[in-house]
């Protein structure tokens, strides 16, 4: 092949690595999903879309999960301290810990954030 | 020239499959807290094992819950402490003469007291609080997570990690830079709940550490009482304060300074951080009213700014 068709598709080529780049690149919508682990095990993935109840029931003791409006909360739960339930409801952020009963919520996706102090 | 285009293109190719940098990730629970763990690079997994077991270590040695553990027998009069040991104790009593008092490594018998290790809680007597603030037993609880994030950013130093977010229930220790050389970005949690309420950009290995009155507390007959204890009346903090955030190269400082400007208050806090120069405050009032030191690189939120 003549050097001319080589330059041609080399140029295409940089054109589509740079519109690839820049597709893979751009800051994606909020996921806004959630995941839900209880002592250690993947439970549930939820779209914090859909709005939905989940009663987590562990070794230690049951939590009960409400998605609503595009965030999360613990809305019962059995542990000695209920500092799970004081978080509310949120769609980002911390993770939403529940110590006694091992159970944790993590937000998956584009996070902002590294990390969240508290 | 046409080999030269073909190396070229060849180069082109291979580089677009250059590995992602390694992300070795785990959430455990450790030290009477979550951990969120992310550490990228190629020892990540080996890095991992290390950090787990420091923490698991550094849980049997300073646990002040668990009777066997190495800080039990040295306020029951027993045992010995290595050098590294009796360092940690000797940092931790240096910054309690920094700051005052307003952070004492010997509170042991008033955290017992007031039942803040057993979860069993109690409104003492002011005759039971005397007599608990003069045991002078050793708790590291204000000061050991921030000292175990910063032993951990010792370990990664000595292996192949080019940067790591470890998340201590709460206390963020960050280490190296962002691969696109980026501040790390590390939320503040708001005290009334919900998502995080403003940021603080931090550059490289630091430890941004929040203490806050929503962490731990009981109710008793309609009054909240928190954890943070006041040394100098033995009872929570009442400082007009909901949570303080410190930001430092120093873990362990990080860690002692947010106990102690909760104690504090304010304006002493605000004072005290005019004669220093190794830390940048965040001070998040019970009015919702937010305080920030002129460096502390604090946004998404409305605040006023504590100036030097």
């Amino acid at each position: 092949m003549k050097t001319r068709t080589w330059v041609i598709l080399l140029g295409l080529l940089l054109a589509v690595c740079l519109g690839l780049s820049l597709w893979l690149l751009a800051p994606g919508e909020d996921a806004a999903m959630a995941e839900v682990w209880s002592e250690g095990e993947l439970l549930y993935t939820l779209d914090l879309h859909v709005d939905q109840t989940k009663t987590v029931v562990s070794g230690n003791g049951t939590n009960v999960i409400t998605v609503e409006n595009g965030k999360i909360a613990v809305t019962e739960a059995d542990c000695p301290d209920g500092y799970c339930m004081d978080r509310g409801f949120c769609s980002s952020g911390a993770q939403i810990v529940c110590l006694p009963n091992r159970l944790v919520i993590k937000f998956i996706g584009q996070q902002p954030l590294d990390g969240v102090a508290g | 020239m046409k080999r030269l285009i073909c190396v070229l293109l060849m180069v082109m190719l291979l580089w677009g499959c250059a590995p992602q940098e390694q992300l070795t990730q785990e959430t455990v629970f450790a030290m009477d807290t979550v951990m969120d763990l992310k550490i990228w690079g190629a020892d990540g997994e080996k890095a991992m094992q290390t950090v787990k077991y420091l923490f698991s270590d550094l849980e049997d040695i300073w646990s002040a819950a668990d009777a066997d553990s190495t800080l039990s027998a040295l306020n029951r009069g027993e045992g010995n402490l290595s050098a590294e040991q009796q360092a940690f104790l000797a940092k931790a009593e240096e910054l309690s003469l920094r700051t005052g008092g307003a952070f004492d490594p010997k509170l042991h018998g008033l955290i017992s007291l007031w039942g803040f290790l057993s979860d069993e809680y109690y409104v003492p007597t002011q005759d039971e609080i005397n007599e608990a603030l003069s045991l002078e037993q050793w708790n590291l609880g204000a000061a050991v997570k921030g000292y175990a994030g910063q032993q951990a950013v010792e370990r990664l130093q000595a292996l192949d990690v080019d940067r790591a977010i470890l998340n201590l229930g709460g206390n963020v220790q960050t280490y190296g830079q962002k691969s696109d050389g980026s501040p790390w970005q590390i939320g503040i949690q708001d005290p009334n709940g919900g998502d995080a309420l403003g940021t603080v950009s931090v550059t490289g290995t630091a430890s941004v550490v929040t203490s806050g009155d929503y962490q731990r507390y009981f109710e008793k007959d309609g009054v909240r009482y928190h954890h943070i204890l006041d040394p100098a009346t033995g009872c929570p903090a009442d400082s007009g304060l909901s949570s303080v955030t410190v930001i430092c190269r120093d873990g362990l400082t990080a860690d002692v300074l947010s106990t102690a400007l909760f104690v504090m208050g304010l304006e002493e806090a605000a004072e005290f951080w005019r004669q220093s120069d190794d830390f940048e405050a965040v001070l998040i009032l019970s009015t919702g009213e937010i305080y920030a030191t002129e460096g502390a690189a604090l946004s998404g939120c409305e605040f006023e700014v504590i100036k030097r």
